[in-house]
């Protein structure tokens, strides 16, 4: 592994280099500048006046955010030895399995195109360009045909790929051993237990305040909630990321939710994002993709039908068209498994100067994917604003919910380790559920897939990825799994069938998520 | 970042043979003893101070490692110098299975010099795993000073001398004002020969997206 001080430089140079380029930089620039004509900057201590500016006028803290953000999102630097593929999956099995499963993903693309007759992209004619930007705010009262479109891919048969893993160089063998998971995922990862886990989730627990239990209409607010709500007005009044993900651990009062998210994912909605945000919209205007075609399947058939998100229906398409087009999401493939598929522009096959990524921005919509941006429409109105906060969170967490790799967040991890808690806290039941051949992680794998999203009551929701946010981490999405399993496990036990175990799982929109997770991490007799 | 060599550092030539599992005298069977070792040399007979090791590991938990180093002549003494360095934290699950890692002269037990040959005894107490090695074994030699630098490091150091209070209050030292100034001078020509990394947003080709379908190579 790196020493502590070559990882540091490493890691030192990278910011930097990603800083450089960024609009932060300049305004920094110009604000130096700019100070040079105030009376305190002296030029026999140029460098330190201006550094003291910086930091009263409040754009040392800006920076801070900026690195504290870099810091969050990228992970540690690889090894100098390590090529490039390292660093997005260390396990070799794993990528080739990503590989192939994105090959099979692209197949079935073309073979719709194919079938279809419609090519991937072409430059819409100027009539329809017109139509579409007079018809931007209200793509919804569309009703063009999709009979024929399908999704690329749906949860399920991801989780069929999941379960076909295997390290070719583990004891796979027939008979029944300890290295055989009785769950559906074979792969030896390392997850964390119980007494991780409530380290980790330290805030969680029995003896610290949240909300989401105790702001409920019988705990009157002097106890928790009025000085919460206080110290998250503070949070927001000194604009520091750092502090603001460790608030969002007890909960977000729901006035300051979006501001606190917005912070926490150093989003600040200046002029210039607006601008990109404007191009992007000229690009959906300008080209026709058939990626189009399959989200706005996909939002009419999950986003649409549900009954607290199918009002932003308009929202949905605004943000995914552009997301589709957005190129800077291809930044976060240094650190995924995955890799944006490629092609050629047509009539030019082979030749490198005319390869494009297809779509403009590498990611390749399946089943629900409209769900990740659906909760959010609650918080942010402004649909520039919308759209970066879930462009930053699917670079964070989302794009880990459906790729192969071994990261802690990955969905492999979760599965697992949704798994390893429910058969180690609940083992007369993971038994019982396996012998009736409902295999747990068949029925908790959408939830895990989706974040939840589309499963639960949105005020629950957001405090779920509250806690997501504040903790930077996937995790407590397996754990909530597990914690919903333990709360129905007493119907569970009684069903005979996968289909009357759906049943019984199948609403969870009453359900309570703080006190769930609090009660299963901390209050459980083991 | 692929390649380990920096300016100045090239892996030394070594022949490396391939792990040898132990075996217990007078074992017929195909155990699996669960430890390894591999022998290093360097072309024909020659000693080398060693900086730095760098490997990538594949499912190894533990790593010792004892060199033989160039001294008096007689039988040869195996010095150990790194002992039981856990490259797994968990043995039975993945977790730096296939990592990189380096080792470096601070953290062995003994001298590096004039070493002649190395001994790496690889460890997995884990069944579960149906082989164990380490890969892509490279020797690194200490750098050399490299001689170049991204400018004259005598401007960077051009810090003035203390000086007594100037008698003139009203007007900076010249002196000092012109270091400070040429010292900005520089820096702000390294800002401007570095290039920014802001990226144009452009997905198409010359104006044209036409893509029909995709490639799978």
């Amino acid at each position: 592994m790196l020493d502590p001080d070559s990882g540091l430089s490493l890691t030192i140079a990278r910011i930097v280099q990603r800083l450089q380029g960024s609009s932060l930089h300049s305004q920094l620039e110009r604000q130096a500048r700019v100070s040079l004509h105030k009376p305190e900057i002296k030029l026999e201590s140029l460098k330190e006046d201006i550094k003291d500016f910086l930091k009263t006028s409040g754009w040392e803290k800006k920076l801070q955010n900026a690195v504290y953000s870099e810091l969050n999102v990228f992970p540690s630097p690889c090894h100098p030895a390590a090529p490039p593929e390292h660093m997005k999956e260390p396990l070799a099995y794993m990528r080739k399995a990503q590989g192939s499963w994105e090959k099979r993903i692209l197949k079935s693309l073309n073979s719709m195109c194919t079938e279809l007759s419609i090519p991937l992209a072409q430059k819409r004619p100027a009539s329809e360009q017109k139509e579409l930007l007079n018809k931007w705010n209200e793509m919804g009262t569309d009703e063009p045909d999709l009979s024929l479109f399908r999704p690329v891919y749906a949860p399920k048969d991801f989780l069929e790929v999941l379960m076909n893993l295997r390290n070719p160089n583990y004891e796979n063998g027939e008979q029944p051993s300890f290295r055989n998971h009785l769950g559906l995922i074979q792969v030896p990862l390392k997850v964390k237990d119980i007494p991780e886990l409530k380290e980790d989730f330290s805030e969680l627990g029995l003896n610290t305040g949240q909300l989401g239990i105790d702001d409920s209409a019988q705990v009157p607010p002097e106890f928790f909630e009025n000085e919460h709500v206080r110290v998250g007005q503070k949070v927001l009044a000194e604009q520091d990321s750092a502090a603001a993900q460790q608030y969002v651990r007890q909960g977000c009062p729901t006035a300051l939710r979006a501001d606190l998210w917005a912070l926490i994912l150093n989003i600040s909605n200046q002029p210039e994002d607006i601008l990109y945000y404007e191009q992007l919209k000229s690009n959906v205007i300008q080209y026709d993709l058939l990626v189009d075609s399959l989200i706005y399947k996909d939002v009419k058939l999950t986003a649409s039908n549900d009954d607290y998100y199918f009002v932003f229906e308009d929202y949905l398409y605004q943000v995914l068209l552009c997301f589709s087009r957005d190129t800077s999401v291809l930044d976060h493939f240094t650190y995924s498994s995955a890799t944006p598929p490629k092609s050629y522009i047509r009539g030019k096959l082979g030749i490198e100067e005319y390869a494009v990524f297809y779509p403009p921005n590498g990611v390749i919509p399946f089943h629900g994917f409209s769900m990740y941006v659906a909760p959010l429409c609650f918080l942010y109105h402004e649909p520039s604003k919308l759209y970066q906060i879930f462009r930053e969170m699917y670079v964070r967490f989302f794009f880990r919910l459906h790729s192969i790799s071994s990261h802690p967040s990955g969905i492999v991890s979760l599965c697992l380790l949704f798994e390893t808690l429910l058969q180690t806290h609940l083992p007369q039941l993971f038994y019982h559920l396996r012998e009736i051949g409902a295999q747990p992680l068949r029925i908790s794998f959408k939830w895990m897939v989706r974040a939840f999203s589309g499963y639960l009551a949105t005020d629950q929701l957001l405090l779920l990825w509250d806690r997501i946010l504040g903790y930077n981490s996937l995790e407590v999405l397996a754990v909530l799994a597990a914690a919903v399993f333990a709360f129905r496990a007493v119907n569970l036990m009684e069903v005979t069938s996968l289909a009357a175990a759906e049943a019984v799982l199948a609403d969870l929109s009453t359900l309570k998520v703080m006190p769930l997770l609090q009660i299963f991490l901390f209050a459980t007799v083991t | 970042m692929s390649g380990a060599a920096g300016p100045g550092r090239a892996p030394l030539p070594c022949a490396a043979r391939a792990a040898a599992a132990l075996q217990l005298p007078g074992g017929a069977e195909a155990a699996r003893p669960g430890v390894a070792v591999i022998d290093l040399r360097f072309p024909r007979g020659g000693a080398a101070d060693v900086q730095e090791i760098v490997f990538k590991n594949f499912y190894t938990a533990f790593l010792s490692l004892r060199v033989q180093r160039a001294g008096p002549p007689g039988p040869r003494r195996w010095v150990t110098c790194l002992r039981d360095h856990r490259l797994m934290p968990s043995p039975h699950t993945e977790e730096g299975s296939q990592d990189y890692f380096s080792l470096r002269r601070h953290q062995m037990l003994c001298d590096m010099e004039q070493v002649t040959a190395l001994r790496f005894i690889l460890r997995q107490p884990s069944p579960a795993w149906l082989h164990f090695s380490i890969e892509e074994l490279q020797v690194f030699p200490p750098a050399q000073k490299s001689p170049q630098q991204d400018f004259p490091s005598w401007l960077s150091q051009l810090t003035p001398p203390e000086q007594p209070a100037s008698p003139h209050r009203e007007l900076p030292d010249p002196e000092k004002v012109s270091t400070e100034v040429q010292q900005m001078w520089v820096l702000t020509e390294v800002i401007r020969a570095r290039q920014a990394a802001a990226r144009i947003g452009r997905f198409d080709v010359d104006g044209c997206y036409d893509v029909n379908l995709l490639s799978y190579t």
